[in-house]
């Protein structure tokens, strides 16, 4: 690795040119604004080809607008400028510096920078009316051309600035050059929030692949695992994007080892990536949050380009963002890494720079101006440590207490809907009636009532919902109706259908009087008047529940295939009318 | 047409079609074409006359039968026509030709060969043969044949046969102009390589692709078939997760690269840089096969794209049903005035003939407001016709996909008798076979002249090509000089690839993909090779992007000056938040168009581009789609959307603006000095005018620049420049001209704000003393000399290819850079695509084509067909532009004179 020739370049930098700054490029942030990405990318004439983002737009859209990287911190107020320490005001940038770019022609670059800021202006024209008002006292706006100022935001107000390199890198001499790295070490019982790093050695496996839907990861050993976290330069992808920070955690004897590998320039991209193939394809699993969609990819992507071989295709991996938003989804604010560390593991952050500043703390260092890192180096260890307590919450779910018998925490019929439905998709719909029917009791169970996997269940018939159990905050109303929906087709798919026939007819009256209930209620008749007719022996009841229901769909406007509905429902209709036509004759006769 | 022109023979238009009178044979331009298509038999012999397969006048008794109609016997009604017959200057009849055949190259595999038999090709067309032969000796190859000549065949079996030579390694990429056109050439695709039986795979990748198929695709891809944008913005971008195609890339197939001109072409010569830079890194050196419409220089055109000349292919050998092509020129009404009848109008009057519900017919018109009249117009005769109203369809830009995709296939199955469109319909895109074109005046250029006539006669069958022509200057001038549009094509492509503002958005696209570097990383130092086949050994040097000098200058500068990026030692890195691809657009323009809605629904009905937002979605326009008419009822331009509101309004909206140029810049001059009085000097002999040069003029005279205005040089006599120029174009008024008549019916003021350009221009300058000799400075001199510039912009188109709309024109009588009578031609996209240089290089031609149009032109004082109607130009506007020019063109040439560098701010 050439360290002195970017050390003289950058000093060249410095000299010539204090503070260069890149120019507002992009509106909004991609991967922070998830909801607006596909906007932000494919507004284009009708008829002119998309300018679709290969690849990582898919897998953003299927993160479904709340990955870690989603709504950080401070992408709603993201200062639209720099700050005051940021760099200097656009005037006092001087003349073009006597250096290479004096190759250019003065009237090259007098037309470089016309079309520069024409660029500039237009953009911050066209975004004028969605930029947020500044909420940020210490960001002022520069008074100064609007196509040079900053797009990163650069700085909370309580993250310090250093200058120079971190502290604490050691560089390894690789075959490919040096790669640096900052390592430490923790103990095993080292606390991260209200957890131990160590209580992940406990997890029960086969509750990461049954939430992950995933059955590589039913015998993964939390402890040989790899938990990775990565900061770019930039949330977009594609092949100009870097990974500076690789943030790689791993259980040794009695410690938990975080290696961050970091780049002290470009050129030193692909010693590291290879030492971190390396480093993953030591681990049996990898453990991320988020990182199937997003860091996975970037690494993938980089090592491919220099002819690495990337380490995840035959790895399992573990993504903690689906199974934790399969338990806890709309329980909270969003499915954030910080949201579900601190709602979870009680971790607080102190003076945490989020993941979006990260960019603009790097090209700081670059140019040699004063940076950030260290808060970059300590929301990544964060983000690491965080992983790991998190996958052991995860795999303390299903015995709903921690190895040291305190109560998990977190709400707990959310919890419990999330299960059943993980387990109803896997087939084990006795396992799943039993957390259907804690998700619907109330939250007051102790562990020892919760029902164990494996057990033999309750007499199915005995357990009925209690009308009086709603929606709350530890299951909301989206999710507590489709819990009910869940646990009548449970009770159906156990064999109780006389039960399951009232648990049908009692949701389509509860969830009638709820805003946007008349699909569920429909729903809900047609299987009740199909338990009615198949199974209970009631045709006229299930002509009755079919007429309901007809009439409930036909008042329902906006219902999705409701014409085709409509249809079946006359049908049926028809149908049981036409049987108990003819078995009245036949009992006449 | 240079390679596909058959002996023709020339109808003489009073007489029958039995009147062979002037069998003019082949035209000798281009040794190779002509040789081409004289196969060994002769075409002489092969031909029958223009008799031979004359059909039964009568035939048009049944023309309101469902009956199919030939082409034929509808030219035949058109020369009885006794209205209509005078009026035809030209029919011209393209024989029938038969293919000239040659065996399968050696290097086909009898599998291929095999499959080709089965499709009934027993042996292929020469230009296929060479074309395959060349491709399999590893050259990059252009093949430059008619439309419907078998063009995609002879990329076609190059690929497949490196899928089979390579066992399915080698991967290739397929570029189309349209995503249309993809989609139709995979279907073709895949059903090759099923009948070939190889586990092999061929995709199309545009915007509409699921996600969940793109990771098949790029993993299992063997074929790609995209569009410039898709390469652009996705594919190049994430080049990391394309590797194994980058790999194993073979060829880049590109179609119809004609098309690829101006910005557009520009930027996709820069991505196609980008693409070989990528392919490289991932060690890969793919072949160019590419095809085009017939074109001046193919060879030149094809290195401005793909950096390398590539081995041209023009000899077309495909067979070729009768044509016949048909020259209208409609009646002049008034001689005074100049004006002749409308060529819509005549359209219309001719739609009696050629529409129908035996045959299928296609108008092309050259603006969309001219579709939307006509579909009107001849959905309101389609009773008469023959016709329902629903098989007469138009067809254009702006409407919405789903509308499109009927229309098309209406065509395919033959339920649409009648289109009326625009450029939209002039490539590819499979609509079936036509029978009838109908081109509402000269389409702008000589390939769009034959890619229409192209869309008529595909299955061999006679067919009819009628050409009106307009009031316009270009079309008066094929009028009177109708060998023009059969010889050989005349006209250049403007493409610039290192255009400053084209080179550096690229730059930044290309830097975001790999580094550059100063030079070519060493092997094993920086880069040592881990995988082999991983690391080429020139990636990222510099000087692989293009020739451009300034190729360095501009990385620093993106560093240093704008940020984008890391500038480390001799290397330059991506260093920014951002996605350089999605700002950059590669038709140049902001993807801002704006939208159209209806006030009523909400629902989008058409968009048009920022240009032509201020002249034609302004509050009050009339906007027309499928001949409904919509009047704009408000404009919010910050947010680029318009709302609409159905009207059945009586007449169209035509916008007007004025214009403001400002010279920043001049870079080349040439220019002569005076000579005495100016009516001796323009016919003294040329050796006595003394030569300007460029090396010795420096000295001697002073330079020129912006102080010019101060200091006039007396010696000098007139100057063409060019240079770099800003222009505001602020929208004043617009008429409301009623449907049929034509009839002003009032105007009304436009308030939106100016749209601003900075570009590149063509000026002409003339001294004021030779002004003053040429009476430009007495009467209505300032109209003739803008009819003059009005003029050269509308005859550019053939010589270069461009639509004169593409150009701008500001005509000053005393310009305040130059203080003298100066002509701005501007090219009309930001930082201009070289045009102003075709001018420059070629001002000579303008000024000889403008001045036969003048010749020509059977009016009296001037008309909308040469100058301008004489209310425009003045009562001595044609005598002053015609001594002009004749001055201009006589004694000596201009010789170029150093022009100093203008380093002058815009502010």
């Amino acid at each position: 690795m050439k360290r002195e020739t970017l050390n003289e370049s950058l000093a060249r930098l410095r000299r010539e040119k204090p503070t260069p700054e890149p120019p507002q490029e992009s509106s909004s942030d991609p991967k922070g604004g998830a909801p607006g990405k596909g906007d932000n990318l494919g507004v284009k004439p009708v008829d002119q080809v998309d300018s679709e983002i290969d690849g990582e737009i898919d897998d953003m859209a299927a993160g479904k607008g709340a990955g870690k990287s989603i709504g950080k911190p401070g992408d709603a107020h993201k200062p639209s400028s720099l700050t005051a320490e940021g760099a200097g005001p656009t005037g006092s940038r001087g003349p073009i510096p006597a250096s290479k770019a004096s190759d250019l022609p003065a009237w090259v670059q007098a037309k470089l920078k016309r079309r520069l800021s024409a660029e500039g202006s237009r953009r911050s024209q066209s975004q004028g009316t969605e930029r947020p008002a500044e909420s940020d006292s210490c960001a002022p706006r520069p008074s100064g051309d609007s196509s040079e100022s900053m797009a990163l935001p650069r700085a909370t107000p309580l993250a310090p600035v250093t200058s120079g390199d971190p502290e604490g890198l050691a560089d390894t001499q690789t075959e490919l050059g040096p790669v640096c790295a900052r390592t430490t070490e923790y103990a095993r019982h080292s606390v991260h929030g209200s957890w131990e790093l160590g209580e992940v050695a406990h997890s029960a496996a086969d509750v990461f692949a049954l939430l992950a839907a995933d059955s590589s990861l039913a015998a993964v050993d939390p402890l040989k695992a790899i938990y990775l976290d990565i900061e770019t330069t930039g949330l977009s992808g594609g092949a100009g994007t870097l990974s500076f920070m690789v943030g790689l955690g791993t259980f040794a004897a009695g410690r938990f080892d975080l290696w961050q590998g970091f780049l002290r320039g470009p050129e030193g991209e692909r010693a590291l990536l290879a030492m971190v193939a390396q480093k993953i394809r030591g681990a049996d699993c990898v453990v991320s949050f988020f990182g199937k969609s997003f860091d996975r990819h970037r690494l993938e992507d980089k090592m491919r380009l220099h002819g690495i071989d990337p380490p995840f295709a035959d790895r399992p991996h573990l993504d903690l963002y689906h199974p934790l938003q399969r338990l806890y989804g709309g329980v909270w604010r969003d499915g954030r890494l910080g949201t579900m560390e601190s709602e979870l593991c009680a971790v607080e952050r102190v003076d945490d720079l989020p993941g979006s500043y990260a960019p603009a703390a790097w090209f700081d260092y670059l140019a040699r101006r004063e940076h950030r890192l260290e808060a970059v180096f300590r929301h990544n260890r964060d983000d690491v440590l965080s992983l790991v307590v998190l996958a052991a919450h995860l795999g303390a779910v299903r015995r709903n207490e921690r190895s040291s018998g305190l109560s998990l925490g977190g709400p707990q019929r959310a919890r419990a809907a999330g299960l059943a439905k993980s387990l109803a998709q896997a087939g084990r719909y006795s396992e799943a009636l039993d957390y259907s029917h804690l998700a619907l009791s109330p939250p007051t169970s102790s562990p020892a009532s919760t029902p164990i996997f494996g057990q033999a269940p309750p007499e199915p018939d005995t357990r009925s919902i209690q009308a009086d159990v709603a929606a709350d905050a530890s299951l909301p109303a989206t999710r507590y109706w489709r819990a009910r929906e869940l646990h009548a087709s449970l009770l159906v798919r156990n064999g109780s259908w006389r039960t399951a026939h009232g648990a049908w007819v009692e949701l389509s009256q509860a969830v009638s009087t709820v805003s946007g209930g008349g699909v569920i209620a429909v729903r809900a008749l047609i299987e009740a008047a199909k338990l009615s007719e198949h199974r209970l022996g009631e045709p006229e009841r299930g002509l009755e529940l079919c007429r309901q229901a007809r009439q409930r769909a036909g008042s329902e406007l906006g219902m999705r295939g409701r014409s085709r509905l409509l249809a079946d429902l006359d049908r049926r209709q028809a149908r049981l009318a036409a049987r108990l036509e003819s078995g009245h004759s036949q009992a006449q006769s | 047409m240079h390679g596909e022109l058959p002996p023709r023979s020339q109808l003489d238009v009073a007489g029958g079609p039995s009147n062979d009178s002037s069998s003019t044979g082949h035209s000798s331009t281009g040794s190779a074409g002509s040789a081409a298509s004289g196969p060994a038999s002769g075409p002489a012999t092969a031909l029958p006359g223009p008799a031979g397969p004359s059909p039964d006048p009568r035939a048009g008794g049944a023309r309101r039968s469902r009956r199919r109609r030939d082409a034929a016997s509808i030219a035949d009604d058109l020369r009885a026509d006794p209205e209509l017959r005078d009026r035809f200057v030209r029919f011209e009849r393209l024989p029938a030709r038969p293919g000239l055949m040659e065996a399968f190259p050696q290097g086909l595999d009898p599998l291929l060969v095999e499959a080709f038999k089965r499709r009934g090709h027993r042996e292929l067309y020469s230009h296929q043969a060479e074309a395959i032969r060349l491709a399999l000796a590893g050259e990059d190859v252009l093949v430059t044949t008619a439309t419907a000549s078998g063009k995609t065949l002879a990329y076609t079996a190059p690929v497949l046969q490196s899928l089979i030579d390579t066992d399915g390694a080698a991967r290739s990429l397929w570029l189309f102009p349209t995503k249309a056109l993809s989609q139709d050439q995979s279907a073709s695709l895949n059903g090759w390589i099923e009948e070939l039986g190889g586990a092999w795979h061929s995709y199309t990748y545009d915007g509409d692709t699921p996600p969940s198929v793109r990771r098949t695709l790029r993993e299992r891809g063997h074929v790609i078939l995209t569009n410039p944008w898709m390469l652009h913005q996705g594919i190049l971008p994430n080049h990391a997760k394309w590797a194994d195609l980058f790999a194993g890339l073979h060829y880049v197939v590109i179609d119809e690269v004609h098309t690829l001109s101006g910005v557009f072409g520009s930027h996709v010569a820069n991505t196609l840089r980008r693409l070989l830079r990528i392919a490289r890194h991932y060690g890969a050196e793919p072949k160019f096969l590419l095809s085009s419409a017939t074109l001046r220089d193919p060879a030149a055109h094809g290195e401005g794209l793909i950096g390398r000349v590539p081995r041209v292919v023009d000899c077309d050998g495909s067979p070729r049903g009768e044509r016949i092509f048909a020259l209208h020129n409609p009646p002049m009404l008034n001689p005074v005035a100049g004006l002749r009848a409308n060529a819509l109008e005549e359209a219309r009057a001719l739609s009696r003939h050629v529409c129908g519900p035996g045959h299928q017919t296609i108008f092309f018109c050259n603006r969309r407001t001219s579709v939307e009249v006509l579909t009107r117009y001849i959905k309101e005769a389609a009773p008469r016709l023959g016709l329902k109203p629903d098989e007469v369809r138009g067809y254009r830009g702006g409407y919405l996909p789903l509308l499109r995709r009927e229309v098309e296939s209406g065509l395919k199955s033959g339920a649409v008798k009648v289109v009326v469109t625009t450029n939209a319909l002039e490539l590819g895109i499979d609509v079936g076979s036509l029978d009838v074109a109908v081109l509402v005046g000269y389409p702008g250029s000589q390939a769009s002249f034959w890619q229409r006539a192209g869309r008529v006669g595909r299955r061999g069958e006679t067919s009819l090509v009628v050409m009106i022509a307009r009031s316009d200057p270009v079309d008066q001038y094929l009028v009177s000089h109708p060998d023009y549009l059969f010889e050989a094509p005349r006209e250049s492509l403007g493409l610039d690839p290192d255009n400053l503002v084209i080179l550096s958005e690229q730059l930044k696209c290309a830097a975001f993909e790999l580094p550059f570097h100063r030079e070519a990383p060493e092997h094993g130092e920086d880069q040592p090779a881990s995988k082999g086949e991983a690391e080429g050994e020139s990636v990222g040097a510099v000087r692989d992007f293009g020739s451009s000098p300034h190729v360095d200058g501009i990385l620093d500068y993106l560093a240093q000056e704008a940020g984008f990026l890391h500038g480390s030692g001799d290397s330059w890195y991506w260093m920014a938040d951002a996605y350089p691809a999605q700002d950059v657009s590669l038709a140049g323009n902001e993807p801002d168009n704006v939208v159209i809605f209806d006030a009523e629904s909400g629902d989008a009905i058409g968009e048009v581009d920022r240009e032509g937002s201020i002249t034609s979605v302004h509050e009050g326009a009339i906007y027309q789609v499928e001949g409904e008419t919509w009047k704009v009822e408000r404009f919010d331009y910050e947010n680029r959307r318009a709302t609409a509101r159905r009207v059945e309004s009586d007449y169209f909206t035509d916008a007007q603006t004025d214009v403001e140029v400002r010279v920043l810049r001049l870079e080349e001059r040439s220019s002569r000095p005076r000579r005495g009085k100016v009516g001796t000097t323009s016919r003294l002999p040329e050796e006595e005018v003394e030569f300007e040069s460029g090396e010795s003029g420096r000295g001697s005279t002073e330079p020129p620049g912006p102080g010019l205005a101060g200091d006039v040089d007396r010696s000098e006599d007139y100057s063409v420049w060019t240079g770099e120029v800003h222009v505001t174009t602020v929208p004043t008024l617009y008429k409301k001209i009623r449907f049929y008549t034509r009839e002003n019916v009032g105007a009304e003021d436009i308030h939106l704000p100016a749209e601003e350009l900075d570009t590149e221009a063509f000026c002409l300058t003339l001294s004021e003393e030779s002004a003053s000799d040429l009476f430009l400075h007495s009467g209505d001199r300032g109209a003739a000399w803008h009819g003059l510039g009005e003029l050269l912009r509308r005859v550019a188109p053939l010589f270069l290819r461009c639509q004169s709309a593409d150009l701008g024109l500001s005509a000053q009588i005393k310009s305040s850079h130059f203080g003298r009578p100066t002509l701005f031609l501007y090219d009309r996209v930001q930082g201009g695509v070289g045009l102003s240089r075709l001018l420059y290089r070629d001002h000579r031609l303008l000024f000889e084509a403008a001045r036969d149009v003048i010749e020509a032109c059977d009016c009296v004082r001037g008309c909308p067909a040469c100058l301008g109607p004489v209310e425009e130009i003045g009562a001595a506007g044609v005598e002053t532009a015609r001594a002009l020019l004749d001055h201009f063109l006589s004694g000596a040439q201009l010789a170029a004179t150093l022009c100093a560098d203008s380093e002058e701010e815009p502010q």
